[in-house]
Parts: structure tokens; C-alpha cells; sequence
């Protein structure tokens, strides 16, 4: 049924319209069946006492999270620690101290040399950073992804199935990486959003099956 | 300063009252609880969804620009989080592989509370769970929180057709699910 008309059934059950017609009768006799069934519904509670435990849960929260800000601050003085060693160690392997850069003999080619020592230094610095800040699964996510050079950008424009397929596949049974990293970079409306319990399955097991 | 409207006691809290904010969350904890509870069917996750919100509120109160009310505002962030967090339980079930027929959220209510709902109670919070997250925002806010659809479009950021469209096909799939309770 094209939304247009979802739109117009909506308004005829909640009165804003009228219309006729025995399809539009039964549509309302359902609708009035929900609704007497949904009244049945037990109201929830939470538990006694929650509400005076709430406020200062909340503010032991709230300190927890001044307190996490404030050692940010040594943090940043070790990460930076950590830049200044690595760079010197870097420089130093490239440039050994006892020759001068005019007679250094690089045993890779310029090409290949630079593409290893990024990768490489890449990776030591996403993990580095993440100890020095004590980063979440999430910026560790982000942080492996850019090190790994998947373009997101890219696999959205190949459809919300492509992108779950070539994600999973990408990513084995780094389940959370892929989550994380669909959760910070893409709008994933698209693929849960519209799909049903059952449409999900479904595409899980054309993936699985593939 | 219990008598103050939200919008000053926001003023209060941006010049250092952090009093201000405690009377904020007190004003305001039930209804944002409940709008996470409806969404979510778990105390649990309700709670730590609601202390979210109130723990973004705060952290970014300084910057609120006032084009809306605190309170619009404030359930704008725990609508978000909770869309957030229904995206993120059925994306973690579809990426583990995991049985995507068991209700999406958590099986973790605090080990000293869980409820004791009737069959038909917990067939509604079956059948809710497992309405794709945009269908199930529609649901909630007007079904449970009566707000307008044309409100609802405003506080999502989507128009007021697709809103109803997202209703519609939500009452289709409780009906189905419900029918034998009918």
C-alpha cells in the first residue's frame, strides 16, 4: 500500500477525515480491536525506592565523569610523551646518527618503504593513543578502521546490502568493530530502521548463505 | 527556587547554581523514565537511558540555544537515545548472528527487581520489540505519549506523512501479532 494511502487511513481512523467503504470498516474494527487490547496492558512500575535513589545515582554519575575529564589532562601529557619518542625512534632508524642523510642506504625503495613505515606507525600510534587516553571500543573501532583504510564513504553508496555484506565479511567476527564503526560513520536508518524483525533475518541468512 | 520556570533555572545553572540542575532532573525524571521504559520494555536499560539523558543535558546545557523549551529538548535527547539504542540491540543481534526472535533488549532487569507482567502484557512488549525502530518511535509517541503526529514529525526531523505511514504499518504488525487476544 503506497504511503499516501497509509497517510489517509490514519486520518480517517482518528477522525480527521471521512470516508466509506466496507475495506475502510474493517480497517476500523481492527484498529478498535488494538486499541481495546492494548488498554489491557499493566501499567509498569519500577522498582520501591527508585525514585529516591535517583537523583543521587545520577550525581554519582556526573562526578564520575568531571573526575574521567580532569585525568584527561595527564593523558595528554603521556600521549604526547609517546609522539615525541616514537618520532625520534622513527627518525632515528631512517637516519642513523652516525651517517649523514647523503650516504644513507635505504634498504627498500622510496615506494615501498613509505607505504610499510605508515601502516605500521599508524597502527602503533592508534595503540598507543588508545592506552594513553584509555579510549572506548568505539574510538579504538574508528581509530583500527582508519589504520585498516576501509572507505565508508564508498560502501554506502554500494547499498545498505552490500555494505553489511562486505562489512561482515570485511570484518570476520569483529562484530562490534563493524557496529561501532556503521554506528559513529554511516546513517543506519537505512538498514535497521526500515526493515522488520523477519526482513533481517531473512537478510542475515542470504548473507550467511553467501 | 523551587517555584522557578525551567528557563531560569537553566540561567541559574549557566551562572554556576548547580542546585538548579538537581531541580530539573527532579521536575522531569518520570516522564523521561517512562518515555524510555515504553521504548525499551526494561527497566534496566530505561534507567541507564535516562540518566543519559540527563547526563548529556548537562554537559551541553551551557550550549543550548533556547529555540525550543528545556523540556523539548530534553526528550528530543532521550528520543535519540532510545532510537540509538534499539538500533544498536538489533544491529549487535543481526551482526552476532544471534536469535533475532527474543525480544531485542537486554535480558538484564537488576537481579533484585524484575517484572512480573500478565501473558498478555508481555505479548504487547513482544510485539513492540519487534517493530523496527522508526515504526516503534511513531507508536510510542503517539499511542503511549499522546503527542500529535504533526509534533512527533517536529521532534524527529521527519515529515508528519511519513510519520503516520511509520504508525500505520506499526498498528498492521501489533494486530497480526496481537489477533489471538482479540
Amino acid at each position: 500500500m503506497r504511503k499516501s494511502k497509509q497517510k489517509e487511513i490514519i486520518d480517517y481512523l482518528e477522525g480527521r477525515i471521512h470516508l466509506e467503504g466496507e475495506r475502510l470498516k474493517k480497517e476500523r474494527q481492527e484498529f478498535e480491536a488494538l486499541q481495546k487490547i492494548l488498554k489491557k496492558e499493566e501499567d509498569f512500575q519500577p522498582p520501591p525506592g527508585f525514585w529516591i535513589s535517583y537523583l543521587p545515582h545520577l550525581r554519582r554519575r556526573m562526578e564520575g565523569e568531571k573526575r574521567s575529564h580532569l585525568r584527561l589532562v595527564p593523558a595528554l601529557a603521556s600521549a604526547l610523551s609517546l609522539l615525541i619518542i616514537a618520532f625520534l625512534l622513527f627518525h632515528s632508524q631512517i637516519f642513523p646518527p652516525n651517517l649523514p642523510p647523503s650516504n644513507l642506504k635505504r634498504p627498500y625503495g622510496d615506494r615501498e618503504l613509505s607505504g610499510i613505515s605508515s601502516a605500521i606507525d599508524l597502527e602503533r600510534l592508534s595503540t598507543s593513543l588508545a592506552q594513553a587516553f584509555g579510549l572506548n571500543d568505539l574510538e579504538e573501532g574508528v581509530a583500527e578502521l582508519m589504520v585498516r583504510g576501509v572507505d565508508l564513504g564508498g560502501l554506502e553508496e554500494e547499498g545498505r546490502e552490500k555494505l553489511l555484506r562486505v562489512l561482515v565479511s570485511q570484518l570476520g567476527d569483529e562484530a562490534d568493530l563493524a557496529l561501532d564503526l556503521l554506528y559513529s560513520d554511516l546513517d543506519i536508518d537505512e538498514v535497521t530502521g526500515e526493515l522488520s524483525v523477519d526482513e533481517l533475518t531473512e537478510l542475515k541468512n542470504q548473507l550467511k548463505g553467501t | 527556587m523551587e517555584e522557578l520556570s525551567d528557563s531560569e533555572l537553566v540561567d541559574l545553572f549557566r551562572k554556576g547554581q548547580e542546585r538548579a540542575f538537581n531541580l530539573l532532573v527532579e521536575r522531569h525524571k518520570e516522564k523521561i523514565y517512562y518515555l524510555a521504559l515504553r521504548m525499551v520494555r526494561n527497566h534496566q536499560d530505561a534507567l541507564d537511558i535516562s540518566q543519559d539523558t540527563f547526563l548529556k543535558a548537562y554537559k551541553n546545557l551551557k550550549n543550548f540555544k533556547g529555540e525550543s523549551t528545556f523540556f523539548t529538548w530534553l526528550y528530543r535527547i532521550a528520543c535519540n537515545l532510545c532510537l540509538n539504542f534499539i538500533k544498536r540491540e538489533k544491529f549487535r543481534s543481526f551482526l552476532s548472528f544471534g536469535d533475532l526472535t527474543k525480544p531485542l533488549s537486554r535480558p538484564k532487569d537488576s537481579p533484585d527487581f524484575s517484572y512480573e507482567r500478565n501473558q498478555l502484557s508481555e505479548a504487547i512488549d513482544e510485539a513492540i520489540n519487534h517493530l523496527p525502530s522508526q515504526q516503534r518511535i511513531a507508536f510510542i509517541l503517539h499511542h503511549y505519549e499522546g503527542l500529535p503526529h504533526h509534533k512527533i514529525a517536529q521532534l524527529l526531523g521527519k515529515k508528519e506523512g511519513t510519520i503516520k505511514a511509520n504508525y500505520f504499518q506499526a498498528i498492521k504488525k501489533l494486530q497480526k501479532a496481537l489477533k489471538v487476544y482479540a
